[in-house]
């Protein structure tokens, strides 16, 4: 008798439990037009897209769902829907180095058409130029397949302070001149660095050393990408000088990644370093940086050749495996516009990718915008990543033979020559060269 | 003698304090502002705490559903595996099957756990789209049943091989069928097996991180430690918010294994048959 | 007794069949959900991907001779071998001795037991970012607990020559609770006439171990060692998180190199022929183990 109770409990308990399983993700279906599913990041960014969403959901009666990821996974979530065209998704915020294995493997809409529709002939003139310009494949002249929404480039953030003291008031205007002033202040300063150097091997070291490289007017590829041009003189002094803002770091530098380079900064133990604009409210927060008030921004300094940063936005595209492309298509055109823009702005702190945006009088007098002068001018003078599919493969690689050349183990000759060999014979392997 | 136990005592005592500092250095981690969290020298006590990062967590990023989540998909899936494994496992143990099937059977169990999860995850994407499993807590509930079974079949055929087979035939002699034998005799003697075994498939469930990656979009179906993963964005990661989710982690499961581990008893007195 | 006899006859087959019944359901679930990756597995390693047409071509056992001639290929091998080894030897040592230790009636000893657990219950992920933090050279709190004694300069998962090392340490912190509960379960399960007799006999701490507790043990020691060496040789999350394979591939194992090429590159062809080979490594070191596990079977 008493067992049989037992047993019962326990089977209701079960059911129970097994029927809260089933129960999961149903919402009410009522009355909706439709609905939109966008693959975006987990950062401040990816909430901006999914408030977004979600705001146009409410206006227009359209059911919505985000699937936020981590940055690496996010890729990986696209990849796999992408390639088994399975139709999960109906929006995806995608980086821009990924765009060009995107749009060669014929993942992406076309967007021109849809521009047509509304009486455009496709991006506004209002967007940045180089933005617009990732967005097309080929390279700035191809067909549409995305829309610019987050403004990212490199920065080169420095300690006002630390500079001044050691007698340069403004940002260094080319490389010479900044690593006289890093020496300085690493050989003065105990404890404090003058450089803080990103040495991980794969994308964040090449993230970090092509600035460099294009300053010394390096060039990976030929135009037509038939040639590679890693083993060249100029990547040579631009290596030499990058393992110079190594020897500037704090140790450990050939392992360090955006988190550490953060905390260097955070802290004061760096005063200078090439970053991302996303940390830019970070250093005005007391509960995180211990240099508030005391960070400047400027361009990449020159070298031989202009500084020039990395452009990496966040660009969003309609996957071509998608069921409700016009109406995916409807909400980028509503949520990329000039207002949305500043609005995105001075609510989440994101960095926009149209001219009227940068330079709006009302943002610009703000303290924590402060920067967008410099931010346009990284912008608008940026170079992209080399717009080949297989850059993931060609990044890595590169990657390890730099961060090697950073840990000392190899010369930077060495390093150059065997990147040169191996990035050939990638480059043959996906057809780009015979 | 008594010296050598007091070493041993203070062995011991070293030992386990290594152990636990980190999870000491997490739960402080998940109270410190960030600009202390790599103060030097180290600070051990925050002077100023903040409950800032979890107060984050729990209104604005929702984790009360992570940790839903999980609860159903971690105890559905060790309720799962553990009947349907120790079941398989009794059998494997006790019954000769026809051409060697004990030993290929049982060899094809665990191989299933052999495969390197990456390549996995393709193909297995693609059948739960097939049948709009994807984003559904069911799903993972399959899919970590089939990589915790190999496990518990495993585990509880090693344990049932220990008890003599001699209880069993005991019992039935005396008129009860094999199952009631096995429940009555067998089960409470694999007590110690059972609970090694039923803690290690929820803390597995608990923290799996990869198929739930996969298999899960929204939080409809995610778990913690996805919501754990979201801390680490793009540019950085968020330290605090990230300990203060890691000791939300831990806490259930710590509870769940102070309890269960004082089962570890040893079994019944053997007496029975000698008598 | 049972009135009816149909009822009768079902339950008497079940009875006759039992031994087929009871393992229906694993198998069932089993099947359902790895036939389809082995076949994607065997069927992928003899293709090879373009990664910018998407089209499939057969190379037969082209991915498997590129293999032999890829310097990363062998590198990733030898680390998987180097962090697989290590890690479990000292787990295994550290499980054991813990195990024995706690089994005896000593003051707090379900505390004890309790506390060394915790490592285990934390998500991969949480341990390997609380590693992060206490590995910063600059700003952790290892370095600054060692330069109380003298110690400096070590760098931990930023160097080459400490970076596997330091995942190891990670390993073992998190994975030792693991050799210590089978093994806990399994001294528990050993029954104590044997040392009633032998202490009857007078045998000393020692031998007692050696002849009785050892030899009883053996089957959990065999499981816990087989499990934890199948699952440190397809580790995959700590070391992403940690140091992604960096630096320069000094932690890069087989996980992180097959996860390189099938998702960063969409390699598919090869990471699965690597997979391939990884599956029949671990098919054979397990054979090893399962052969003795036989020995101490029923039958």
């Amino acid at each position: 008798m008493k067992l049989t109770i037992k047993l019962f409990t326990l089977l209701v308990l079960i059911i129970g439990v097994i029927s809260m399983a089933f129960a999961g993700g149903q919402q009410g279906q009522g009355e909706m037009k439709g609905k939109l599913v966008l693959a975006t990041l987990n950062s401040s960014e990816g909430q901006t897209t999914k408030q977004a969403l979600m705001k146009y959901g409410e206006l227009n009666n359209v059911e919505v769902e985000v699937v936020e990821a981590p940055y690496a996974n996010l890729f990986e979530k696209q990849v796999l829907d992408l390639s088994q065209n399975t139709g999960l998704y109906d929006l995806i915020l995608l980086d821009d180095p990924w765009f060009t294995q995107y749009a060669e493997n014929e993942w992406l809409t076309e967007l021109t058409p849809y521009f047509k529709e509304k009486g455009e002939s496709g991006l506004s003139d209002d967007f940045i130029p180089t933005s617009a310009a990732i967005c097309h494949h080929p390279y700035k002249t191809g067909k549409l397949y995305a829309v610019p929404f987050f403004g990212n480039a490199q920065m080169f953030f420095y300690r006002t302070d630390l500079f001044t003291k050691y007698g340069l008031d403004r940002a260094p205007a080319n490389w010479d001149e900044g690593m006289q002033y890093m020496e300085k202040i690493t050989n003065s300063e105990s404890g404090v660095f003058g450089y803080v150097l990103r040495g991980q091997q794969g994308n964040p070291v090449v993230a970090q050393f092509m600035p460099v490289f294009w300053s010394f007017g390096g060039q990976m590829f030929s135009v037509d990408k038939s040639k590679v041009q890693i083993d060249t003189p100029e990547a040579l002094a631009a290596l030499n000088f990058f393992l110079k803002l190594k020897d500037v770091s704090p140790p450990g530098a050939e392992s360090f990644n955006a988190q550490q380079l953060a905390t260097h900064m955070f802290q004061g133990t760096a005063a200078s370093t090439i970053n991302w604009p996303a940390f830019v409210p970070q250093f005005e927060d007391p509960k995180q940086s211990k240099i508030v008030g005391k960070i400047g921004y400027s361009k990449i300094p020159d070298g031989t050749a202009t500084g020039s940063s990395e452009i990496g936005h966040w660009i969003a595209a309609i996957p071509a495996g998608s069921k409700n492309k016009d109406l995916a298509f409807d909400f980028l055109y509503w949520a990329t516009t000039s207002d949305k823009q500043k609005e995105y702005a001075r609510e989440m702190g994101t960095p926009p990718t149209r001219v009227s945006v940068f330079t709006d009088p009302q943002l610009t007098k703000m303290q924590e915008f402060k920067h967008y002068p410099i931010l346009y001018e990284c912008i608008a003078n940026s170079t992209p990543r080399p717009r080949i599919s297989n850059w993931n493969e060609v990044e890595n690689t590169f990657g390890i033979y730099l961060s090697t050349a950073v840990a000392g183990r190899i010369s930077p000759k060495e390093a150059l020559e065997k990147s040169q060999a191996d990035v050939e014979k990638l480059m043959k392997q996906a057809g780009y060269m015979k | 003698m008594k010296v050598r136990s007091f070493f041993r005592y203070l062995v011991i005592i070293l030992i386990t304090l290594a152990i636990i500092f980190p999870v000491i250095w997490l739960v402080s981690t998940s109270f410190k502002n960030p600009v202390d969290i790599f103060a030097v020298p180290p600070i051990f006590i925050p002077g100023n705490p903040t409950t800032d990062h979890y107060a984050t967590l729990f209104f604005e990023a929702d984790i009360f559903k992570y940790i839903l989540n999980s609860v159903i998909v971690a105890s559905i899936t060790t309720l799962v595996s553990l009947l349907a494994g120790t079941l398989a496992a009794y059998s494997l143990a006790r019954f000769k099957f026809p051409l060697n099937l004990n030993f290929h059977l049982s060899f094809w169990v665990l191989s299933t756990r052999m495969f390197p999860p990456i390549v996995t995850i393709i193909p297995l994407f693609a059948m739960m789209r097939f049948f709009g499993l994807v984003n559904t807590r069911i799903g993972l509930i399959l899919a970590y049943s089939a990589f915790n079974l190999p496990f518990v079949v495993w585990m509880m055929r090693g344990f049932f091989m220990e008890i003599p087979k001699e209880l069993e035939e005991a019992a039935m002699v005396d008129g009860d069928s094999r199952m009631t034998a096995f429940r009555r005799i067998i089960l409470p003697i694999a007590k110690p097996g059972l609970v090694a075994t039923a803690v290690f498939t929820m803390i597995l469930s608990w923290n799996e991180f990869l198929f739930a990656l996969i298999l899960s979009q929204t939080r409809a179906a995610a778990t913690l430690p996805i919501g754990i993963a979201s801390t680490v964005t793009q540019y950085e990661i968020k330290w605090g918010q990230m300990s203060a989710a890691g000791v939300i982690a831990v806490v259930p499961v710590l509870v769940f294994a102070f309890i269960v581990q004082r089962h570890l008893v040893r079994g019944m007195s053997f007496g029975a048959i000698k008598g | 007794m049972k009135t009816n006899s149909t009822r009768q006859l079902r339950i008497s087959w079940f009875e006759k069949n039992i031994q087929w019944m009871l393992i229906v359901p694993t198998v069932i679930l089993l099947l359902a959900l790895t036939v389809y990756p082995l076949v994607y597995l065997v069927i992928g390693m003899f293709h090879t991907i373009n990664i910018r047409t998407g089209e499939r071509t057969f190379v037969g056992l082209g991915n498997f001779i590129e293999m032999v001639q890829d310097p990363f290929f062998w590198n990733a091998m030898k680390n998987t071998a180097i962090y697989t080894c290590s890690a479990v030897a000292i787990e295994f040592g550290l499980g054991l001795f813990l195990a024995v230790a706690l089994s005896r009636r000593i003051v707090g000893r379900n505390i004890f037991r309790s506390l060394i657990l915790t490592p285990m219950m934390l998500p991969p992920i949480v341990a390997a970012v609380i590693f992060k933090i206490i590995y910063m050279p600059d700003f952790g709190i290892l370095n600054w607990f060692l330069a109380l004694f003298g110690i400096e300069g070590i760098i931990w998962e930023a160097s080459v020559n400490t970076a596997l090392i330091s995942l190891i340490i990670v390993d073992v912190w998190q994975w030792t609770p693991f050799m210590f509960l089978i093994l806990l379960a399994g001294l528990q399960a050993i029954p104590l006439d044997p040392y009633e007799a032998a202490e009857v006999d007078g045998a000393t701490g020692l031998q007692i171990f050696r002849d009785i507790t050892f030899p009883l043990l053996k089957p959990a020691v065999l499981i816990a060692l087989l499990l934890r060496i199948m699952d440190t040789f397809r580790i995959f999350d700590q070391i992403f998180i940690m140091t992604g394979g960096g630096p320069a591939n000094a932690t890069e194992t087989m996980s992180i190199y097959i996860y390189r090429h099938g998702f960063r590159f969409s390699d598919v062809g090869y990471a699965t022929a690597m997979s391939f080979v990884m599956l029949i490594i671990t098919i054979m070191i397990s054979n090893i183990f399962i052969k003795r596990l036989r020995t101490e079977e029923v039958f």
